[in-house]
């Protein structure tokens, strides 16, 4: 009865507009007002304060930091240029150059909004004046941008490893092979599209110019081996290695230059109230945490699913059309505090390994990000192409398409993801 | 009414104050990894940068909701015809006054009851300072809530 109520008074509070973060809150307090009486109100704000205050999640606002700084100082721009050298020579190159940035952009920044939004101002305009049309330039930079969230570090993987209880640098190590594998497999599709729509190369392979912007573009290349040398080495841990990330991409914006400071400090606020909207969520998501321990929820949720079937690849399956379906819905960090606590005794009791579990949802995100109504990247690349988000999903379809078949490849062959896991850490 | 020039120095300061957390919580960090490696960890790194976390939380908020920021779901109300939209905004601004209104007074409660303690690994820094982040920040949000209300509702309205 209590929990029939606490999701009611969430839907009704979600229809008329109320920020998730809140409406969790509140529905929670409902719930808890009803079953033990206002003496739980004191509670609320302890809990609320508590929540905000996990230390591995300080990586969020950190690792977000770095981008912005990244984004300020010339190091997209050199990083563009040397893409450009390195793969615009073949047929539609500008996407190719999207993509390939934006793996290597991946390898620093954990937010593929931020992503989208810092390259989609530079390449979306180029695109379109070199005839791509709107669709389709909003469509490559917003996929090729999730791939943020699959590629190490990764704000969503964060997030999950804090909440699943499980280790934040093998959840990184994971996203390795099914970050660049759609990487690939989005250029490839990206060629084939090229070829039908006669779209034109962006320059000649130059070795000369290839070595030119490789030289340029040095110092930047030495960010990913800081933070993901620092993490997998074992040096520090993934909050210590996002303060790294900050303090090197620092020292590469004052060396190139080209540090516009009042651009810092809007990345900066902008990257702070990024963090307080998702920890906001996160605050809220333990009053409701500590609700579903209290009813039992989601382990009345295992218990039934289990009954009906052991089959540990079926209830991925089901899992996997329950994740797609709220992507359409969800924002990703609402989706991951919403969904994670609930079905994680599910994973524990069909000995489903954690990290694995958390590719699976990191990847269903990253389609979430794709898939109007709430697509959160595809609208930020929509807003710069200014184009229509659904027109563009239209287009977007054949890149939503790799990453569903990379979903299924690493929840099914879970070698795929668990290679390098394996290979480092067991 | 409220004048412009008054929401947009609010809106300035607490651009400022989350500047100034954003990079205090980062030298913490760095800090905090230096004096690691160097074999003389810092006892109060872990619970101060913990406590950053929740002032950019709880102050980063109030500047979201001054913009609105905050993550919803604002296409649903969208099915309403426009009349009912009307009741349904007033509605959910009664609603998130009333939650923080709550906050607030639970939230000084807290300190109140806290009166005299201190953090675990600086015993000069009362907790009841730390955790007025939740009353002081609701009052915050509160007043951005009210400054972004036309802003809102024009959003509410729009098909």
């Amino acid at each position: 009865m209590l929990v029939l109520l606490l999701f009611s008074v969430l839907l009704f509070l979600l229809f008329i507009n109320i920020p998730i973060a809140i409406s969790i809150a509140v529905a929670t307090i409902v719930a808890m007002v009803a079953k033990t009486g206002p003496q739980y109100l004191v509670n609320t704000a302890l809990a609320m304060y508590n929540g905000a205050k996990s230390f591995p999640l300080i990586a969020i606002p950190l690792f977000i930091l770095a981008g912005a700084i990244m984004n300020s100082s010339g190091i997209s721009r050199r990083l563009i240029a040397f893409a450009s050298a390195l793969v615009g020579f073949i047929k539609g190159g500008l996407s190719m150059i999207t993509i390939a940035t934006s793996m290597f952009f991946a390898e620093i920044s954990g937010s593929a909004v931020a992503d989208a939004s810092a390259l989609g101002s530079i390449l979306i305009p180029a695109m379109k004046e070199k005839g791509y049309s709107p669709e389709y330039a909003a469509s490559v930079v917003s996929s090729a941008s999730s791939l943020a969230i699959i590629i190490p570090p990764s704000i969503p993987m964060i997030l999950y490893a804090v909440i699943a209880g499980c280790s934040v640098e093998q959840l990184f190590v994971a996203g390795f092979v099914p970050g660049f594998l759609g990487g690939f497999l989005m250029m490839a599709v990206s060629y084939i599209y090229a070829k039908r729509k006669n779209l034109p190369i962006e320059e000649s392979f130059n070795l000369k110019n290839l070595k030119r912007t490789t030289k340029e573009a040095a110092l930047a290349f030495t960010l990913p081996i800081i933070i993901l040398g620092g993490i997998f080495g074992g040096f520090v841990t993934a909050t210590e290695g996002a303060g790294l990330a900050v303090v090197a991409a620092l020292v590469i914006a004052f060396i190139y230059k080209e540090f516009n400071l009042k651009q810092f400090f809007d990345a900066t606020v902008e990257g702070g109230s990024q963090t307080a909207t998702v920890m906001l969520l996160v605050a809220s998501s333990m009053l409701l945490g500590e609700f579903l321990t209290v009813e039992q929820i989601p382990q009345k949720i295992a218990l039934s699913l289990t009954t009906l079937t052991q089959n540990k690849y079926l209830i991925l399956a089901i899992l996997n059309i329950f994740l797609f379906i709220i992507g359409f819905f969800l924002h990703s960090a609402a989706a991951i505090i919403l969904v994670v606590p609930v079905v994680m005794p599910l994973i524990n009791s069909l000995g489903i390994d954690p990290v694995h579990f958390g590719i699976i949802v990191t990847l269903n995100l990253a389609i979430g990000q794709q898939t109007p109504p709430v697509a959160s990247v595809l609208a930020v690349a929509c807003s710069i192409a200014k184009t229509d988000m659904w027109a563009a999903s239209k287009v977007n379809v054949i890149f939503v398409a790799v990453l569903i078949f990379i979903l299924l490849l690493s929840t099914y062959v879970p070698i795929v993801p668990m290679s390098l896991v394996e290979y480092f850490y067991r | 009414m409220v004048s412009a020039s008054s929401v947009k120095s609010y809106d300035r300061y607490l651009q400022y104050f989350i500047f100034l957390q954003m990079i205090f919580l980062s030298l913490t960090v760095v800090v905090g990894v230096c004096f690691r490696w160097s074999g003389h960890s810092l006892v109060w790194y872990d619970e101060v940068a913990g406590i950053q976390l929740a002032w950019i939380t709880y102050f980063g908020s109030a500047y979201a909701s001054l913009k609105g920021l905050h993550i919803g779901m604002p296409t649903l109300i969208k099915v309403f015809p426009k009349d009912i939209r009307k009741i349904l905004f007033v509605i959910s601004k009664i609603i998130i006054f009333l939650f923080f209104l709550i906050l607030t007074y639970y939230g000084t409660k807290v300190i109140i009851v806290l009166r005299g303690d201190t953090l675990v690994t600086l015993d000069w820094i009362p907790q009841s300072f730390v955790q007025a982040v939740i009353p002081a920040s609701s009052i915050l949000i509160i007043i951005s809530e009210f400054f972004s209300y036309e802003e809102a509702y024009k959003q509410t309205m729009k098909d």
